[in-house]
């Protein structure tokens, strides 16, 4: 059975509005990437939490009508596959079922 | 006031004599350099080149402490020549006895754009009006020397023809203040703008064609502690025979323009792109292309004017 992953921001990545486009400074690759609109909407999504490949393009969905969950899912997996090679996301294992339950 | 007589009010034999022992203290603002040096070539061109800067025992502190020597053996008396070492290192070829203040510029400049990773160094000219820097980063061969050297005699303070550096806590440019290196066509050019600019000796034959340097005025030196905050970044391109154009450049082109031409951006990690974000947030930017010098100052005072209230 394929374990789910959870994609979080790197840790002490910067992002900043600049003039109308984002940029993005990644602590792992010494890179700096000026955004285009879907990285940053991706990158948004993520600074409130970590979240995994769907429940992004869910959360997109849910802020536009123009394409659909599917198209979505399409256009972030994309987009992450960047953003993971510029060392601006990390990809983690998501938490085991019952995992707070053993932790706890 | 420095209490010490400016370098070209000194008599040559004082310099030559405190060249080669101690040394001379140059205080280039962010940088000092101490310098020691037996050739008396070299302790003239100094006072040509560095005119205004006071006569200073190498007493204080200093960052760069490099020596010039004519090298051993035959080579004191066949084809004779300068060897640039710091810190008991020797980072460069040597060049002939004559183009030692070459080797000490070329060779100081690549130690301050090595060391100085407290600032974010851009490859640029920067020079003050009204209070406020502009910066001009530019790769080499964009004619950004000319232009730094025109602005600088034509009322504006020269800050560094060659490191537009960027005080990351406080966004101030800092002056690195040091001859302005004009090369080849560029020479002629700056003689034909100002007869009377006060050029050193030319050096022929260099790795970058001839070579002759511009002395900072005694202004810029007087206030060359003094940083300025930047009012504008322009990216300077001369091109033959185009007509003068300025266009604006938005800041999500700016940034990448600004890292591209800093030395340590990459050393610096976040702080890099913390001052580059604050520097291209505050500063609007333009793309100035132009072939004629009188153009493109008009093009720049206007802009000026426009942006920066006079003090």
């Amino acid at each position: 059975m394929q374990r789910l992953e959870s994609l979080e921001l790197t840790p002490k990545a910067r992002i900043e509005a600049v003039g109308a486009s984002w940029a993005a400074f990644s602590p792992l690759s010494g890179e700096t990437l000026i955004l285009n609109d879907e990285a940053a909407a991706i990158l948004e999504v993520l600074q409130a939490g970590a979240a995994d490949e769907r429940a992004i393009a869910t959360q997109l969905n849910a802020d536009t009508a123009e394409l659909s969950l599917a198209d979505l899912q399409g256009l972030v997996r994309g987009a992450v596959m960047s953003l993971e090679a510029a060392g601006l996301l990390l990809r983690r294992p998501a938490p085991l079922p019952g995992h707070d339950m053993l932790a706890g | 006031m420095s209490p010490h007589p400016p370098l070209h009010l000194t008599a040559s034999g004082a310099v030559r004599a405190a060249l080669a022992s101690p040394g001379l203290r140059l205080d280039l603002g962010l940088a000092a350099l101490h310098l020691r040096s037996r050739s008396a070539l070299l302790a003239g061109q100094l006072q040509r080149v560095y005119p205004h800067f006071p006569f200073e025992p190498p007493g204080d502190f200093a960052d760069l402490h490099v020596h010039v020597d004519p090298g051993a053996g035959l080579r004191r008396w066949i084809r004779p020549q300068a060897r640039f070492r710091c810190d008991s290192r020797r980072n460069f070829e040597p060049f002939p006895a004559s183009h030692a203040l070459p080797l000490v510029e070329w060779g100081s400049n690549w130690l301050i754009g090595q060391r100085f990773n407290d600032h974010l160094l851009l490859h640029a000219g920067a020079v003050e009006r009204d209070g406020r820097a502009l910066l001009l980063p530019a790769v080499p061969g964009s004619g950004k020397s000319t232009l730094t050297a025109a602005l600088s005699l034509s009322g504006w303070r020269l800050l560094s023809d060659e490191f537009g550096a960027i005080d990351p806590a406080s966004g101030e440019v800092r002056p690195v203040l040091k001859p302005v290196a004009l090369k080849n066509r560029s020479i002629d050019v700056i003689r034909a703008f100002a007869p009377d600019a006060p050029l050193g000796p030319a050096f022929p034959n260099t790795r970058k064609g001839t070579v002759a340097h511009l002395a900072a005025s005694a202004a810029a030196v007087a206030a060359r502690h003094r940083g300025a905050r930047p009012a504008a970044v322009i990216l300077p391109r001369w091109s033959d025979g185009a007509a003068l154009s300025l266009q604006p450049v938005p800041p999500e082109e700016l940034l990448p323009a600004v890292g591209f031409n800093a030395f340590n951006y990459r050393v610096l990690g976040a702080r890099s792109f913390d001052a580059a974000v604050r520097l291209v947030r505050q500063c609007p930017g333009w793309r100035l292309t132009y072939s004629r010098l009188d153009d493109a100052l008009r093009g720049i005072d206007q802009l000026w004017r426009d942006l920066v209230p006079a003090a």
